[in-house]
């Protein structure tokens, strides 16, 4: 009987513990008289959400930062722009971009003066036409703000080189020919110029104040086929669907989707499962993929991603400087266990350029593991056994983690010593910058985000793209930068794709990298979502309005 | 000098320590590897945007100007802008500081009522098998990692019996209670929105549980400690000679003096949880700072580590002058003792 009284005073300290705070004034604290309670029924309840409506929820880890589609970097912000705006042209799986926005366009032979058509008749979210206007201003803020997707223009396309030539076309004169400016076009998203100037600030940028960098932190200006209706980063974004889309709508397709943050992925994977969201992102482990494989009404669809993962090879760094060297290590690492056990199901990769970019040259030579002829290389570059070597990857990420303990062991057949340094992601972008402080290896994933081989050749192995994380190889060959800077300069696509080809086979070659896989890319949602399309640029497969809900 | 003009001197080292800290972090912030600008601009950035980013934030003057020009801004308001969200710190800190503030204070309160009571108990019932349990949940509450025993709740409670809601603040279907204090609890009991209560409250229970296990487990063995030295006090075998009832005296009287401890320990972990529940924050997708403050971490996102760390700082320091205050109504020999001198 005692312990049910001591279960009893727990109840009764709840009480008591108020009256042991109450020092020197002890006040009463007797209840004033209470009014008769209002008598409010509870029906200040919302109002139910009207039947028949469609709802997706779709989740991710990554938190939001922007709707700003001059600010948009990684997936999450360039989906949510991407939902919100419509860009001048469209990728295609595996092919040049087709036509959106922009319904035709011509190149002068100089390869220096592109010109739009734009298509009539679009309207923004505020009920206003799109013009050519509105395109020119977009371009100029891009570029004067210098952030997002600005260095893809910017060095080309200077500001005020963008001119209406009346109120549905537009044309850019780029300072110097360059090819990738068409597939470039993908990420030009139009925002509304008079919407945003009567709701400037005062800024950095003159007469057009803070260009309505304010304003879009908390609105949209889009034409796309949805529009915000509540934005809280960090927690969600809902938004809804725009009436007067300029490409229509059919049923089934999505009323209201819902954009969660779901910072826990054992998380995310219970509510697909329960049915409380209907698609997660691509960035769960893979083996919480083969989990949901198993999982009954969910589909896991995999396709080869237009990503590589790659090891920079230092080549201003002895011993790697030694092209043969470099051929040994391509020869020692064993690419099967890399995709098969590593990747789960990853394709090794053939050369730089992803397996699905337009412009893979397929013929370009692939190493394999191959012990005695990377022994045999090594020796004639002299390589002694305990030979150092430094692996660097970024903190977290396991499957980067194995890749450095295989290369360790493939490596070790062949006399070097490999350190292994996690570091955070912030750090490696800062080493990556120069050569002196470059590790011999950096692990890299680089996916694409225009539909061009260049970002797969030039920003990783030209002189002038040296700096950034991707060419952190600091390799120079200058056959290929010739090469390069002629696809570069080429107006006609398939000639300047032919160019690219030509350059892929002497980077495998010379071993500039070490090209490991093409990763799968892997997204899973309930079966009853359907439409889904991987573009294989970042961010357009997870554009709502290709997809529709058909639940029985 | 007088007690009062102790908690009055005590408030006002608020201020230089403050100071102090708003330097450390400040200068840590900007000195710790890697280059803020060219992350916030993502990977492909020219070193021309680099630079344009870095003059912009102001990255390219001396710090202690640098400092100068932040100090300015903090009287104006404004903290900085974050350089990932785009927003004012100050403006994301007023979004996210209300979620974990109701998130910790519910979890401490549920932690005090229930971890009390059983310090109480084990000590009153010292060596018998109350007091072993409370030993073994002592043991587990504070190495059960709370990520696992998160997720595992989850699944029972929310995926398989579908009891409570796996994960959020509030219902994504419905619209949050009317924006007064940012504290959904405080909201929609002041809109009397009924509705919205139950829905904030049906979403708390999980996260605040979870968070509370730790603390009550700390709360029950410190009071445990205390309370079992007060047995041996001359005035426990003085009142109970005098045959005064035991709850009155274990309740009323041994428990507030066993109690000054306790309050030390809760104003520790209070501002220990209001960073630190980061792994319960992240588990049930609570849009916290603990969380902000971990992502502006990774990405080196400078104003937002100041800031955050700043905001924590003055909680602490917020609560551990209400313990000091408290200490005082708890014992007046620390009250009278001022005067005396």
């Amino acid at each position: 009987m005692k312990r049910f009284l001591y279960l009893l005073l727990a109840i009764v300290t709840l009480v008591s513990l108020a009256g042991v705070g109450c020092g020197p004034t002890p006040t009463p604290t007797a209840p004033p008289p209470k009014p008769a309670e209002p008598t409010k029924p509870p029906t200040l309840a919302p109002t139910p959400v009207p039947p028949k409506e469609v709802t997706f929820s779709y989740a991710s880890i990554q938190t939001t930062a922007t709707m700003d589609p001059a600010k948009h970097t990684d997936e999450t912000t360039s989906f949510i722009v991407m939902n919100l705006y419509d860009p001048l042209l469209y990728p295609v799986k595996g092919g040049p971009p087709k036509p959106h926005l922009a319904e035709s366009w011509t190149v002068s032979p100089d390869g220096l003066t592109y010109t739009f058509k734009l298509k009539k008749g679009v309207k923004f979210h505020d009920g206003t036409e799109m013009t050519a206007d509105d395109v020119v201003f977009s371009m100029d803020r891009v570029i004067k703000m210098g952030k997002g997707f600005a260095w893809l223009w910017k060095g080309i396309l200077p500001v005020g080189n963008t001119k209406a030539l009346d109120a549905n076309t537009v044309e850019f004169k780029l300072s110097k020919p360059h090819s990738p400016f068409l597939a470039s076009m993908v990420q030009l998203f139009p925002v509304n110029k008079k919407l945003l100037m009567a709701n400037k600030k005062d800024g950095a940028y003159g007469e057009f104040g803070d260009y309505g960098e304010d304003y879009l932190n908390k609105n949209d200006t889009g034409q796309g086929a949805y529009k915000i209706e509540t934005y809280k980063p960090g927690e969600q974004i809902v938004f809804r669907k725009f009436d007067g889309y300029w490409r229509g709508w059919k049923p089934n397709q999505i009323d209201k989707a819902i954009f969660r943050i779901v910072p826990e992925q054992a998380t995310s994977k219970l509510m697909l499962q329960k049915g409380e969201l209907d698609m997660i992102e691509q960035w769960l482990d893979p083996a919480l993929f083969e989990e949901l494989k198993k999982s009954p009404g969910v589909v896991v669809k995999e396709d080869p991603n237009v990503q590589l993962f790659y090891l920079t090879l230092n080549a201003k760094r002895p011993p790697l400087d030694n092209v043969d060297v470099r051929r040994a290590i391509s020869w020692a690492f064993d690419y099967e266990t890399a995709t098969k056990q590593i990747f789960l199901g990853a394709a090794q990769a053939v050369g730089p350029v992803p397996l699905l970019m337009p412009g893979h040259n397929d013929k370009t030579p692939m190493y394999k593991r191959d012990v005695a002829k990377a022994k045999e290389l090594a020796a004639k570059a002299g390589i002694k056994a305990g030979t150092k070597l430094s692996y660097v990857y970024v903190q977290g990420l396991e499957s980067e983690r194995k890749i450095g303990l295989l290369l360790q062991s493939n490596l070790k057949e062949i006399g070097f010593d490999v350190e292994i340094q996690e570091l955070p992601w912030a750090r490696i972008v800062e080493i990556a910058a120069k050569p002196e402080t470059a590790a011999h290896m950096i692990a890299i994933f680089h996916t694409a985000k225009y539909p061009s081989p260049d970002s797969h050749t030039f920003l990783m192995f030209h002189p002038d793209a040296w700096g950034t994380y991707m060419s952190a190889s600091f390799y120079k060959n200058d056959q290929a930068t010739k090469f390069m800077e002629q696809a570069r300069a080429e107006v006609d696509v398939n000639k300047s794709l032919d160019l690219y080809k030509q350059v892929q086979p002497i980077f495998a070659d010379e071993a500039a990298a070490l090209f490991v896989a093409n990763p799968l890319h892997r997204i899973a949602y309930r079966d009853w979502v359907k439409g889904y399309e991987f573009y294989g640029v970042m961010g357009f497969d997870l554009s709502w309005y290709n997809l529709t809900i058909e639940k029985k | 000098m007088r007690y009062r003009d102790y908690l009055a001197r005590r408030l006002l080292t608020i201020i230089p320590a403050f100071i102090g800290l708003s330097i450390l972090i400040f200068v840590i912030a900007r000195v710790i590897p890697g280059d803020a600008a060219r992350l916030a601009l993502g990977p492909e950035a020219t070193k021309d945007q680099v630079e344009q980013l870095r003059h912009e934030m102001g990255l390219d003057l001396p710090l202690h100007i640098q400092y100068i020009r932040y100090v300015e801004e903090v009287f104006h308001g404004k903290l900085g802008r974050s350089l990932y969200t785009h927003r004012d710190v100050a403006e994301d800190l007023a979004a996210y500081l209300p979620a974990t503030l109701e998130l910790t204070t519910v979890a401490m309160l549920l932690a005090v009522l229930v971890g009390v009571p059983l310090g109480v108990i084990t000590a009153m019932r010292k060596d018998k098998w109350e007091d072993h349990g409370g030993r073994l949940y002592a043991l587990s509450g504070v190495s059960i990692p709370r990520f696992w025993i998160g997720i595992l709740l989850q699944l029972i409670l929310a995926y398989r019996l579908g009891w409570l809601p796996t994960t959020g603040r509030f219902d994504g279907n419905l619209p949050p209670p009317a924006q007064i204090t940012g504290f959904y609890l405080v909201d929609s009991l002041v809109s009397a929105n009924w509705t919205a209560l139950g829905i904030t409250v049906r979403y708390l229970i999980l996260p605040s549980f979870v968070l509370a296990l730790s603390p009550i487990a700390q709360i029950m063995r410190v009071v445990r400690a205390c309370m079992i030295e007060q047995v041996r006090k001359g005035y426990v075998l003085n009142a109970m000679a005098n045959g005064m009832p035991q709850n009155l005296l274990v309740y009323k009287y041994m428990l507030k003096n066993a109690f000054i401890a306790t309050l030390t320990i809760i104003g520790l972990l209070y501002g220990f949880f209001l960073a630190g529940a980061f792994v319960v924050e992240s588990v049930f997708s609570w849009p916290g700072m603990a969380r902000y403050g971990v992502r502006a971490l990774i990405y080196k996102d400078f104003n937002a580590v100041v800031g955050v760390t700043l905001a924590v700082g003055l909680a602490y320091a917020i609560i551990n002058f209400v313990i000091d205050v408290l200490y005082g109504y708890l014992d007046p020999r620390i009250r009278l003792g001022y005067k005396e001198r």
